[in-house]
């Protein structure tokens, strides 16, 4: 078996560095559901929509989600990115580096570096205060690709996003482009 | 602040063709991009860091997808009320959004559609700029109340 090779990004994080042909061996695998450190809680919901100023009530307010089908509060799509941990610092890194718990890093490629290009959401249900979510994914495709940030491949993941009573509320199809830092043409203003 | 009543749009009422309200949100300032990385748990140095993100041979920090896909939910859940559902949101960034941007959402609905007793809406969805139209491209499918439903 050959040596893990990892890198670590600016961001801090960690890449297992491969083949191309390492990395399409990977295509179809998919990972075991994993609960998420955190909650949904009414203050993630909330710090969500202040970023992107929307006033809908249902986010807002308790008494107004009484009133309609969801009988309360709910939470938009994009909290469950806050059911993760922030991953700045962590006890654990005293140790030696883990490699970043998603197929985007854990596929083996020659890319260091990440971008995202395209996403599908798709929402069964709405996530509400207090739920816990667990999610698995599972790897889609690897199409080698190059722009002008660099030389590398569209990867692309699709998440399952499931409730303590194990009903998948979201799935997440998302394609970023991993690339290899110093491989690409840079970026051109337009004339 | 008093609350809002529970308005509907439904199903019956959707006109294929229609614009829906556009939203607009802006100019993004620096505090506006580390506040959205603090919010997201998304501390991606391209996100927050000027001189990484032309490192990186972007123009300049760039909002992430799940911002983006926020302001569309947004746009999408304004127009269709409390008892929609957003069924599906795909979309595709073209040009990043960086700092000083304004974005406007908009939509237009393309098709109607009953399927498994659901009442569906497909609509074209995107985000403009103020120096360049449709930087982010996407397409949604709603949920709808009807009419017609006992609940």
């Amino acid at each position: 078996m050959s040596e893990v090779v990892l890198e670590t990004d600016p961001a801090g994080y960690v890449y297992r560095i491969g083949t191309e042909e390492e990395g399409m061996a990977w295509v179809g695998r998919e990972t075991e559901p994993v609960e998420q450190p955190y909650p949904i809680d009414v203050e993630h919901i909330e710090h969500f929509v202040e970023g992107i100023q929307d006033p809908n009530p249902l986010y807002w307010s308790e008494e107004f989600g009484r009133k309609t089908r969801w009988g309360g509060r709910i939470a938009p799509w994009g909290v469950i990115v806050l059911t993760g941990e922030h991953k700045v610092w962590r006890p654990e890194w005293l140790e030696s580096p883990r490699e970043t718990p998603t197929l985007f890093m854990t596929v083996p490629l020659p890319g260091n570096r990440l971008l995202a290009t395209d996403y599908e959401v798709e929402c069964f249900q709405p996530l509400r205060p207090g739920d816990r979510v667990s999610k698995s994914e599972k790897l889609v495709s690897i199409v080698p690709k190059t722009f002008r940030v660099g030389v590398g491949h569209h990867v692309t993941v699709k998440a399952f996003f499931r409730n303590q009573r194990g009903e998948v509320c979201i799935t997440d199809s998302r394609t970023i482009f991993r690339y290899k830092f110093g491989t690409g043409a840079g970026y051109k203003p337009a004339a | 602040m008093a609350l809002p009543p529970v308005v509907n749009t439904w199903y019956e009422d959707v006109r294929v063709g229609e614009e829906i309200p556009s939203i607009s949100i802006g100019p993004l300032s620096h505090t506006m991009f580390l506040f959205i990385a603090s919010s997201h748990h998304d501390w991606y140095p391209g996100h927050h860091d000027v001189e990484y993100a032309r490192e990186q041979g972007l123009p300049d920090i760039f909002m992430n997808a799940t911002w983006q896909h926020g302001l569309l939910q947004r746009l999408v859940c304004g127009w269709a009320g409390p008892n929609s559902i957003p069924r599906k949101i795909k979309y595709r960034m073209g040009r990043p959004v960086v700092r000083y941007d304004t974005v406007t959402g908009r939509g237009v609905v393309t098709g109607k559609r009953i399927e498994n007793g659901e009442h569906l809406v497909d609509l074209d969805v995107w985000l403009d700029k103020q120096d360049a139209e449709k930087a982010t491209t996407g397409w949604a499918t709603v949920v709808l109340p009807s009419r017609g439903d006992t609940k």
